[in-house]
């Protein structure tokens, strides 16, 4: 029998449910379009960039996707709506290609009115200034992919995840979680790089002209741009291998999330995590996320040591609401805390091998 | 023929189901009786193939139902709590069901929605509880599927919808050799309607059985004589539970009702009367023969 991978009739029927948001954010997000030609005359640029026309849209903009895509598949954490959308006959690939695709359109549409609008406005009232096309599709087109990857993100979350919670947390830290811990461990070798640089002594002279230290300085600096999902906050314009390695992500996320979907149990709906396992790994990815403020500060402070027990504990209350686990849990803060501390004990480590030569 | 093959069903430590055995032939109306928490609505998740089983399989005509949108064509699910599609009327209802469900009647089903004055378009969530469960089941009943599972259907309908959805049942099972499956936890829910019962109890069926060969393999009489008597006076008649009070005796007995009743008519009593057997005094003293005793 051929493999349903699609059911118009599903993705119809998704598009309809979703229409209540979908129109709440087309309205707004149009409105937001008015903000930046607002703002132009105060700036006088020469030409109109993505930035000059949308003001933050690189921030907001991205996260429409995962938005719709856990409204779309919300029905999986109620029994009642599961047991409906379950025993129908339709298989589960198609359920799962069918509500991505619906939410994927909405986010389309809002991007493509905003847009309109935005252009609209910019060339009825600001015609003295050019719009530099060239950027927009740049822009749009990495936000899309962005959109994409993030999107399929929250619908990896979704296979394994049983509450509207829980999954907003495991779609935050799937993506954020690496981009975090890859920043944090960077600096720590940035850190401990330069204060151990004029103690190092490379075979072929001083490392300013070393090939191979300035050529991974290079590598580093392109996974850097391309991990970052700074098109959304403070990068200079998007680069096309950001848009690249969003589309390709996003495939491989959303296949990855396909197989996993037609085995959810649909008897997960209610519960936190398909397994305990599972549960303990987002505890500790919620508990590690104050990082960025650990290593911004420059190391320990008060703060920056509370704020984990704070997150952890914070989390396990809300999502397990027994004080007996929550009690249990306690047990893991002492690997909480080693985790917490590896990468600063790393750079220490390496400072102190530098010292030691 | 739906098949369930030594189906296992957990959740978390608890066992939902243990290695269930049953058959549900086609053109039959079987019900599954058992008390709260005893497995019958995740039997029936798992026959529908919303859930999958931890072990075993369940299979319609040889196939696997999980996930088969081939066998699904042939099931039609209510289960105990009901969904409709948000802000939908039955008109939108509709529209869903005929573009999943290659077989579904909608001529059928708004005679039969005509017929208990349902609106189609007025909003769904309007309805009263009894009002989406007419309307549930017939969305269901038009669907033509080959077998329909009700969990708990009746409950929430008064007397009349409940004979007249019995009805609807026996007429779709005569007519199409469709197949019902109707759970509860009360026999006297299922007394008239099924031909074949199943009792589940924690997680296992504990009895299974055609309700006619049950009732011809027992008869109930009540008997009374003039003078003193006790059980020693039935000796070698099979007798399966006697309650006596004064001097009127109330049996049930194993075996052919003409023999029996002319075996006890030749002890002369001065009253002797063959009264009607209930499925509950059945199942009864059927789990007492396999060693089950149920609190009152």
């Amino acid at each position: 029998m051929k493999k349903q991978w699609f059911h118009v009739r599903l993705y119809g029927e998704v598009l309809r449910q979703l229409k209540t948001p979908g129109i709440l954010l087309t309205i707004l997000c149009s409105f937001l379009a008015i903000s930046g030609p607002s703002n132009v005359g105060r700036y006088q640029p020469k030409t109109l960039w993505f930035d000059n026309i949308f003001p933050l849209g690189r921030v907001y903009l991205a996260f429409l996707a995962p938005l719709f895509v856990l409204l779309a598949f919300r029905y999986v954490m109620k029994r009642r709506d599961s047991d409906f959308y379950d025993s129908l006959p339709i298989a589960r690939t198609a359920v799962f290609f069918s509500r991505f695709a619906a939410a994927m359109t909405w986010t389309i549409v809002i991007l493509a009115v905003q847009m309109t609008v935005g252009i609209c406005l910019c060339q009825s009232f600001l015609p003295a200034f050019p719009i530099a096309y060239g950027d927009l599709v740049r822009t749009i087109l990495g936000i899309l992919a962005a959109n994409l990857r993030i999107g399929a993100v929250a619908a990896l979350a979704i296979t394994f995840c049983g509450t509207s919670l829980t999954a907003v947390t495991a779609t935050a830290l799937i993506q954020f979680f690496p981009i975090i811990y890859f920043n944090v461990l960077e600096e720590c070798l940035g850190n401990a790089y330069r204060r151990i640089q004029y103690m190092i002594h490379l075979p072929d002279g001083t490392h300013e002209n070393n090939p191979v230290w300035l050529g991974l300085g290079e590598v580093l600096e392109t996974w850097r741009e391309i991990m970052r999902i700074d098109y959304f906050f403070d990068a200079s314009e998007v680069i096309w291998p950001q848009t690249l390695f969003s589309v390709v992500v996003a495939a491989l996320v959303l296949s990855l999330a396909g197989f996993l979907f037609v085995r959810r149990r649909s008897d997960l709906a209610g519960q936190a995590t398909a397994k305990p396992f599972l549960h303990v790994c987002m505890r500790f990815g919620v508990a590690l996320l104050p990082l960025w403020w650990f290593y911004a500060m420059g190391g320990p402070d008060v703060f920056s040591i509370i704020m984990p027990l704070i997150f952890y504990i914070s989390y396990e209350m809300i999502v397990v609401r027994k004080w007996k686990r929550l009690l249990s849990s306690l047990a893991w803060i002492p690997l909480l805390a080693a985790l917490y501390l590896l990468p600063y004990g790393v750079q220490e480590l390496i400072v102190w091998y530098g010292n030691s030569r | 023929m739906i098949r369930a093959e030594q189906i296992s069903k957990r959740f978390g430590k608890k066992v939902a189901l243990s290695a269930i055995d049953l058959t549900v032939e086609r053109g039959c109306v079987y019900g599954l009786v058992g008390s709260n928490g005893a497995g019958k609505s995740t039997l029936l998740r798992i026959l529908s193939g919303v859930y999958r089983p931890d072990s075993g399989c369940a299979t319609l005509d040889g196939h696997p139902i999980y996930d088969s949108p081939i066998a699904k064509e042939k099931i039609a699910y209510v289960p105990d709590e009901l969904y409709f599609l948000p802000g939908a009327d039955l008109e939108r209802m509709v529209s869903l069901y005929r573009a999943v469900y290659p077989h579904f009647d909608a001529e059928r089903f708004y005679l039969l929605i005509g017929e208990i004055g349902l609106s189609m378009d007025r909003p769904i969530a309007e309805f009263s509880k009894g009002m989406k469960r007419q309307a549930a089941t017939m969305l269901a009943l038009a669907t033509g599927a080959d077998f329909i599972f009700f969990d708990e259907t009746f409950d929430g309908l008064d007397p009349v919808m409940r004979h007249y959805i019995k009805g609807m049942i026996a007429e779709d099972i005569l007519s199409r050799g469709a197949s019902a499956v109707i759970t509860s936890h009360s026999l006297r829910e299922l007394e008239d309607t099924c031909d074949q019962l199943a009792m589940l109890h924690q997680g296992g069926v504990v009895l299974e059985s055609d309700v006619s060969g049950l009732r011809t393999r027992h008869i109930k009489v009540q008997i009374a004589f003039r003078d003193e008597y006790d059980e020693s006076r039935f000796a070698g008649l099979p007798i399966a539970r006697i309650v006596k009070h004064g001097s009127v005796s109330s049996m049930i007995i194993s075996g052919d009702a003409e023999d029996v009743v002319a075996r006890l008519a030749a002890m002369e009593p001065a009253i002797l009367d063959v009264l009607p057997l209930s499925l509950e005094e059945l199942f009864t003293y059927e789990l007492s023969t396999r060693g089950y005793v149920f609190e009152e």
